[in-house]
């Protein structure tokens, strides 16, 4: 039985316009108040236990709205978060308890060391011995740099460094906002392989904000995608796959092939826009050794026959870019809004 | 992995959170400018005592009655900290205050670490509480440095005697001259120090619910030191004198009566208490704004 840790019902936010000037940003203004901006719009979502869950959007979509609200920071206009059971309204603390996290970029005292860093933030969580700051400086691979000021750390041992903050009070749950923001490919690369590591082999429940959806494909189980502030598809990554990952098939006889197709399995196939290959086809569950034994069997020649690449991307593409919402998204936290 | 950390009590997080924001205030290198700043301060008030004759002073004396030959004959270690306090407390304290607190919420919401310590299971309220705690010493630090500096370079340059004051320099607009004896005065500048202190502690509350408002450093100690200069602009407006006693910045300023010949006590329970209540009106609306604060920064 799944065991929800993040459970967000119904979780809303409207923010009020600072300045008039501000509405010619766009957004969604309320109906009854024009000075109003829905932010984030009856978000539904659940992360369960050993979920690695993907909370994807394009910029201004509410993610970081939506990710402040989990933690605390920002009060809802209506909805409820709950955390390992606890209301975050009503008991922020037992919530809280259950969590490590970093919002946007991870922030510290620059002009203490790594460690004295590291030691405040997991003394306001509760008792922290040595021991286990030096586990976790040790898993985060910053061992010999812990007495270094934090001002003379690059992106990437920051980024090392707010992972460390956040697993220092042992949460059962990490809740990662752009991990990987501002990192270069190498840092990227450590940070996804830190996460990956600490998802599988010590179990951790993460919820990762991300715009890098290769990154988001290969750590996540499940995801979300959220846009104008309210979740526009929702579910497991395989399942997902299994219904939006087209197939790019290359044959001597494209039209009979797509004709073939679309009358013995009932599916779509189209020219490939980008000439890669002769046809694109959404397999709708039917297996690649199905349609490729089809295919040869009617006589046609199968030149290729693969996945599409970067699917995700695609999808997110389609989901997210329309004209409506290239012209007005929800407002990120902070921008000038009261 | 280890197993999660074990949850602290209720006075092991309050000492833990004031240890924490301790480490944070000793590190910051702004920290130590103020005491910087008052050393120099000093030594330039030192030297402009050695330059100065006083004779304005003399003749502004005679009229009283007290006949000084020189500035030998009044200008002590004590005369030249109780004459440079009014500017040291009423000027460059209130600064250096406002810009500590501004630092401690609007400051760490600029820089992010606000975020990073309330998405930790720490109380918001303990989290001011504790800010105001170390404020608080701050300033009895500060003012006790200040204190220290000016009477004991003062002495160490001018020696010690008794202290003659005239009153028009420290109690608004009164005239006469007061003498308080040299026995006396160590004990009415640590209560002057104290004084003092319980005014800055109000300006640092006040200073906190401005930073609670305000999602930068700068505004926030810029507002502060505006409406506390605005008070004490107002202060000299005759037309306004119905609502000097209800000012806080009077009752901040209290800490003169302790250089009266005969010290009004009443006059100093009031102060207190008006202090006091500011206190706790500023302290409170701060924790009741910060507990529903959105950090959006």
């Amino acid at each position: 039985m799944p065991e929800p840790l993040l459970e967000i019902e119904d979780l809303s936010k409207t923010f009020r316009r600072r300045v008039l000037a501000s509405a010619a940003r766009g957004g969604i203004a309320g109906a009854d108040d024009p000075f109003a901006l829905q932010a984030v719009d009856r978000i539904n979502l659940t992360v369960e236990r050993g979920d690695v869950f993907g909370f994807l959007g394009p910029n201004g979509a509410g993610k970081s709205t939506t990710i402040r609200m989990a933690l605390g920071l920002i009060h809802p206009t209506s909805g409820r978060v709950r955390i390992g059971g606890y209301d975050l309204a009503t008991d922020r603390l037992n919530a809280l308890r259950k969590v490590g996290a970093f919002v946007e970029a991870p922030a510290f005292y620059s002009y203490l060391t790594g460690r004295k860093n590291l030691e405040i933030f997991a003394g306001l969580s509760g008792r922290v011995p040595d021991a286990l700051v030096d586990e976790t400086i040790d898993l985060v691979g910053l061992r010999g740099r812990e007495h270094e000021r934090v001002n003379v750390y690059s992106h990437g041992m920051k980024a090392r460094l707010g992972i460390a903050a956040c697993l220092l009070p042992r949460p059962e749950l990490m809740i990662l906002d752009e991990p990987t923001d501002g990192l270069d490919p190498h840092g990227i690369r450590e940070i996804r392989e830190l996460i990956k590591r600490l998802a599988r082999q010590e179990g951790l429940t993460v919820f990762l904000s991300s715009h890098l959806l290769n990154e988001v494909e290969n750590l996540c189980n499940r995801i979300a995608i959220v846009e104008r502030g309210s979740i526009i598809l929702q579910g497991r990554l395989d399942e997902l796959e299994k219904t939006h990952r087209r197939l790019r098939i290359q044959t001597d006889k494209p039209q009979e092939s797509a004709a073939l197709l679309r009358e013995r399995f009932k599916i779509e196939a189209r020219p490939d826009p980008d000439a890669r290959a002769s046809l694109l086809v959404m397999p709708n569950g039917h297996a690649t050794e199905e349609l490729n034994a089809a295919l040869s069997g009617a006589g046609h020649a199968v030149r290729h026959l693969a996945p599409e690449e970067a699917w995700l991307d695609r999808l997110f593409l389609e989901l997210t870019t329309t004209k409506e919402s290239s012209k007005s998204s929800a407002p990120m936290a902070g921008e000038s809004l009261s | 992995m280890s197993g999660p950390v074990e949850a602290l009590s209720f006075t092991e997080g309050i000492l833990a959170y004031v240890r924490f924001e301790l480490t944070k205030l000793r590190g910051r290198r702004i920290t130590w400018v103020p005491f910087l700043v008052l050393t120099l301060v000093v030594g330039l008030i030192v030297s402009v005592f050695h330059y100065l004759q006083f004779t304005t002073v003399i003749q502004v004396f005679r009229a009283f009655q007290i006949f000084f030959q020189s500035k030998e004959d009044f200008v002590n270690g004590y005369y030249m900290a109780a004459h440079s306090m009014n500017p040291m407390f009423q000027l460059l304290l209130p600064i250096f205050i406002s810009v500590a607190s501004g630092l401690m919420i609007a400051g760490e919401a600029e820089a992010g670490t606000l975020r990073a310590c309330l998405i930790r299971p720490v109380p918001r309220r303990r989290l001011i509480l504790g800010k105001f705690a170390i404020l608080s010493g701050y300033s009895l630090a500060l003012c006790l440095f200040l204190l220290f500096m000016l009477v004991g370079i003062g002495i160490l340059n001018f020696g010690t005697g008794d202290l003659y004051t005239l009153n028009m320099a420290f109690h608004n607009g009164e005239t006469g001259v007061s003498m308080v004896p040299a026995a006396e005065l160590p004990f009415r500048f640590l209560m002057a120090g104290l004084l003092a202190t319980m005014g800055m502690m109000v300006l640092a509350a006040l200073a906190l619910l401005i930073s609670s408002l305000v999602e930068t450093a700068a505004m926030a100690y810029v507002l502060t030191l505006s409406i506390y200069f605005a008070l004490l602009t107002l202060r000299w407006l005759p037309f306004l004198d119905w609502l000097y006693p209800y000012l806080f910045v009077t009752h901040m300023l209290r800490w003169q009566q302790c250089f009266y010949e005969h010290i009004k006590l009443g006059e100093i329970y009031v102060s207190l208490v008006h202090l006091a209540c500011y206190l706790v009106a500023f302290l409170s609306a701060a924790v009741l704004l910060f507990e529903q604060k959105d950090v959006k920064s």
